[in-house]
């Protein structure tokens, strides 16, 4: 007999059943007739024929045994008890499988993030065979001090390490993500484009298809000859031509150049930074910017394909030999001005890595998002643990008022193993149904994420799509959830004794609600230290955001503007536009910086070494920061003493700088600024002798983080890219279109490339942190919400219990106030046992934490009483209620009630 | 009557070689036919129908419900391909082992 027709026995157990009943039957007729035959009355023939037949019961079972699976038959009465038990208890089932969703939808919604940004193999073929090259750069470490890699190579290296790898590797060359402007037909502004450039055999080293047309090839990439072509993302292509054919032969046009469009990529290719969707790519040698073969100036990322075989040790020694070598030269020629003797010869010997780039690059967005991820990961974790743990509470208490029941299974000969298994297909059900929300949950939380995780300027692509790994994964996380709510249950039940359930409950000893207070202490612990993380995340956001800047952000918009076309020379910064902005109406005051303030991590700002008179260079270096006139006016940047620049003093180019509070006291302790001189070696081979004219105070300038450093702001002569600052008198919001237009009629020569609110472009550095802090409150306010169930359910079980024990003090002479102080001190003392356990996790963990955290340590105090302070207020709301009602039960009636 | 102890284990092969020779039966004829050809072997019931759904279930032999002559359903059991070798198999190793307690017996 198959396996089909057992389950089918399984499951009509009628049908079986039936048909041995008539084989049997059949069976014993004939046995009767035949005994008729032989001349044996027919009631006695009847009677022992069926006495042979034996005991028909045990045939029965012994043969049904053989034709069904009977596990499966009593697995699926234990499924419909446990569905009916489900909907028995629907408050607290419903809970239950609420709390584990959102626990387990909220873990499955960090791993897909992470699972794309970090770990996901790029959409190409045979990914593992990807790689790219670093050097270790000397003289520089990254904040936590470890070595800093250089993943930047001149076009020059490029060809030569090209060169130098033929035959055992292919390599080939990318630019990082640029921002380029698009141009629209009539030649205004349209959009900013994340643009790479990729030499030209890059994409069939990739192993990347078209979608349609086709991608870059060898040819269009020929310094002599260099092709006017572009690939289009398949998102870009869907965006900006509705996915139509006739967008292959469109050309893009940015400034001073239109390219071709001859091809879509596949769909899932991205580019080779996960997080960034990549709207075009261009033959390396057609941008204009990157033509360049100056050979000390890299920008180039250096990728590359190497078979298995390849011994890359090998490999990596050829290519650094070939690298030093250049180097060597190269230094000889043109001695960089910024390192010294050591550090050059560190430079040119510095170690080549042949990294694994099968996951992409490590992009800024990685690097940022990296830790911050897994410190959701974290939290989410334990939040799982504490909505197991509840889940195990509620079951345990509803286990407790169902030992009757398992006593009188134990007793009508049901065995340990069976009610184990009654009680863990129950936790089964609550799982499973946990597991379906889960993954609707996580398909609409993780794209929520990804926005959050990008700003309008620099958006996020992550694909997050439902994919199987997704689904294996909540799958496991909660049938692991599962087996952790389900077990102590479990074990509990099946330790069921007969003797004891026909007690009355009240007469039993209080004992026996010992497991459920320390599953309770366990919640709360778990509880405390998801509160305790959160509220680390969140204190050190409000710190953030109420840090101050040294500046008013309120009112002012910010337009990024770039010359229209390249020009030669660039327009200057203090023309007629500042004066004509500065006269509008609602506009208070107007200035031009060279950064954009609070550009966030991606403006670079230059730091040049400054030399005081009769002093060696300075090790600390200032940040330079060169402005128009009326900045510190538009910004709110206080004055301390001298003056703003002069107009000529601009138009000049002079070297008149004003300096900020932090220099002065760096620099020149207790003496007076204003006039003093020293020497600034930045870019230019001679040294520039500048002269303060003024203080300013401390403002923040890239971030909200960073520390106060010494800065100085130094005229703008002439305008690249460029922001201009405007303050108006009232909101600037609805100003802006109108702004952009007068700025586009009165100044030609220079497009406004973008625009924002100061204020936004501050919340815009704060991505990550804002987004951990919605997060954590959301834990928190979960974390809550879960033991304030968990701990209302055992309390409230608890004092039931009791209820017959307190209706005899009280008739003894107990006050009320001592029944609610009983009961209270009786839930302290595991409420505190949890509150110790969770801080003391919380801390071990909190160490992770501290790169995230902002003016705020875990052993602060205010780190410690907020978690504390809201557990114990959560307590006392959930144990006041019962205290108070057993406190006001009448005697009489509590004696009676069982 | 005192059952012989081999008859438990030797059941499914003297089943196997009655539906061998006899063709299809049902489970009454297979008693029937044993008991009419042994004196001393009694076959009881309870444990024939356990045999041979177990028979059934190892797939030596098949069932299907049929009807005799005299209008009733009953389930005609018949040997398959794969019993028949098991019958091949079990008898030569129950005469070998036979064969070696007689010879113990008789030299012992």
């Amino acid at each position: 007999m198959s396996w089909f027709s057992r389950i089918a026995n399984a499951l009509r157990p009628g049908r079986a059943a039936a048909d041995l009943a008539e084989e049997l039957q059949f069976h014993a007729d004939q046995r009767g007739a035949d005994l008729i035959r032989e001349g044996v009355p027919r009631a006695e023939a009847e009677r022992l024929a069926r006495r042979q037949l034996g005991n028909s019961l045990r045939i029965r079972e012994s043969s049904r045994d053989v034709k069904s699976a009977v596990w499966i038959e009593s697995l699926l009465q234990d499924f419909r008890f446990g569905l009916r038990m489900l909907a028995k208890y629907r408050k607290s089932s419903l809970a239950a499988i609420i709390s584990l969703a959102l626990a387990i939808g909220a873990c499955t919604a960090t791993f897909e993030l992470i699972d794309a940004l970090i770990f996901r193999p790029l959409p190409v073929a045979a990914p593992s065979e990807l790689i790219d090259l670093a050097r270790l750069q000397p003289g520089f470490s990254s904040p936590d001090n470890q070595p800093h890699f250089s993943a930047s190579f001149s076009y020059p290296q490029y060809r030569l390490l090209r060169d130098a790898g033929a035959g055992r590797a292919e390599l080939f060359a990318i630019t990082p993500g640029l921002r380029l402007s698009l141009f629209d037909d009539a030649g205004g502004f349209a959009e900013n484009l994340r643009v790479e450039a990729i030499s030209g055999e890059g994409f069939r080293v990739l192993g990347v298809r078209p979608a349609r047309g086709r991608l870059i090839q060898a040819e269009d990439d020929s310094a002599a000859n260099p092709g006017r072509v572009a690939v289009i993302s398949y998102g870009f292509w869907r965006r900006h031509f509705g996915g139509s054919q006739a967008a292959l032969g469109e050309r893009l046009r940015f400034a001073g150049q239109s390219y071709e469009i001859v091809g879509v990529a596949a769909p899932s290719f991205f580019g080779v930074e996960p997080g960034y969707l990549v709207d075009a790519w261009l033959p390396l040698s057609a941008v204009a910017d990157l033509r360049t073969t100056d050979p000390d100036d890299g920008g180039l990322r250096v990728w590359g394909r190497v078979r298995r075989e390849v011994n890359r040790a090998q490999l990596r020694d050829r290519l650094a030999a070939t690298l030093t070598n250049f180097l060597r030269e190269r230094v000889r020629i043109n001695p960089p001005r910024s390192l010294r003797g050591t550090q050059i010869e560190q430079l040119v010997n510095a170690p080549l890595l042949i990294r694994d780039a099968s996951s992409g690059a490590d992009s800024l967005f990685r690097i940022q998002f990296r830790r911050p991820l897994w410190i959701l990961v974290l939290i989410c974790a334990l939040l799982l643990l504490l909505a197991c743990s509840n889940v195990a509470t509620l079951t345990l208490a509803r286990a407790s008022a169902r030992d009757a029941e398992m006593a009188l299974r134990v007793s009508l000969g049901a065995g340990r193993l069976r009610l184990i298994r009654q009680m863990l297909i129950e936790s089964a059900q609550v799982a499973v149904a946990a597991c379906v929300l889960s993954v609707g949950f996580a398909a609409f939380a993780a794209p929520a994420m990804v926005a959050r995780l990008g700003s309008p300027e620099f958006p996020a692509w992550l694909d997050v799509e439902p994919r199987a790994a997704t689904l294996a994964f909540a799958a496991g996380l909660s049938l692991l959830a599962g087996m952790l709510f389900g077990i102590v249950p479990a074990l509990r039940a099946s330790a069921a004794s007969p003797a004891t359930g026909f007690k009355a409950a009240g007469l039993q000893h209080s004992s026996r609600v010992g497991p459920l207070r320390w599953m309770l202490a366990t919640e709360v612990g778990f509880s405390v230290a998801v509160l305790f993380l959160s509220g680390l995340l969140l204190i050190s956001f409000r710190r953030l955001t109420t840090v101050d800047l040294g500046f008013d952000p309120g009112n002012v918009a910010l337009f990024e503007i770039a010359p229209s076309e390249p020009v030669s020379p660039a327009p200057k910064s203090d023309s007629d536009l500042l004066a004509y902005i500065r006269a509008l109406p609602g506009v208070q005051s107007a200035s031009i910086s060279q950064q954009r303030p609070m550009g966030g991590d991606i403006v670079f700002i230059q730091m040049p070494v400054i030399r005081l008179p009769g002093r060696p260079a300075e090790t600390i270096r200032p940040r330079e920061v060169p402005i128009a006139t009326g900045f510190f006016k538009t910004m709110r940047i206080r004055w301390i003493a001298g003056r703003d620049f002069l107009p000529e003093e601009i138009a000049a180019g002079s070297s008149s700088v004003i300096v900020n509070q932090a220099f002065a006291d760096t620099f020149f302790p207790g003496r007076d600024p204003i006039g003093r001189r020293f020497e600034k070696i930045g870019d230019d081979p001679d040294p520039i002798r500048e002269q303060i004219v003024g203080v300013v105070g401390n403002a923040r300038w890239n971030n909200l983080r960073e520390p106060v450093e010494p800065s100085i702001y130094t005229p703008l002569e002439q305008i690249g890219l460029a922001t201009l600052s405007v303050r108006t008198a009232a909101a600037p919001a609805p100003l802006i279109p109108d702004l952009r237009k007068r700025i586009a009629v009165a100044a030609p020569d220079i497009s406004v490339r973008s625009s924002i609110l100061l204020q936004d472009q501050i919340d815009s550095t704060l991505l990550r942190e804002r987004l951990l802090a919605i997060l954590a409150g959301f834990f928190s306010v979960l974390a809550l919400l879960l033991s304030a169930v968990g701990l209302y359910g055992v309390i409230n079980y608890a004092t039931l219990r009791r209820t017959r024990e307190i209706g005899i003090r009280i008739a003894l002479g107990a006050s009320r106030e001592w029944v609610v102080r009983e009961i209270l001190s009786d839930t302290a003392a595991f409420v505190f046992a949890g509150i110790g356990a969770g801080l003391a996790s919380g801390l071990a963990f909190g160490r992770y934490l501290s790169s995230q955290l902002y003016a705020v340590t875990p052993t602060d105090f205010s780190s410690v009483a907020a978690p504390v302070g809201c557990i114990l207020l959560v307590a006392l709301a959930a144990a006041l209620p019962p205290a108070l009602r057993a406190a006001g039960a009448d005697a009489l009636i509590a004696l009676k009630y069982e | 009557m005192s059952k012989p102890d081999a008859l438990q284990g030797s059941l499914p092969l003297l089943v196997l070689k009655i539906l061998d020779r006899r063709g299809p039966l049902h489970g009454y004829g297979i008693t029937a036919q044993i008991e009419a050809i042994s004196d001393l072997l009694r076959v009881e019931e309870g444990s024939l129908y356990p045999a041979l759904h177990r028979l059934e279930e190892a797939g030596l032999v098949r069932a299907k419900w049929t009807t005799t002559e005299n209008k009733r359903r009953a389930r005609m059991y018949e040997i398959t391909r794969a019993g028949r070798k098991q019958l091949q198999e079990e008898e030569s190793r129950w005469t070998s082992v036979a064969a070696a307690i007689g010879q113990v017996l008789r030299e012992a």
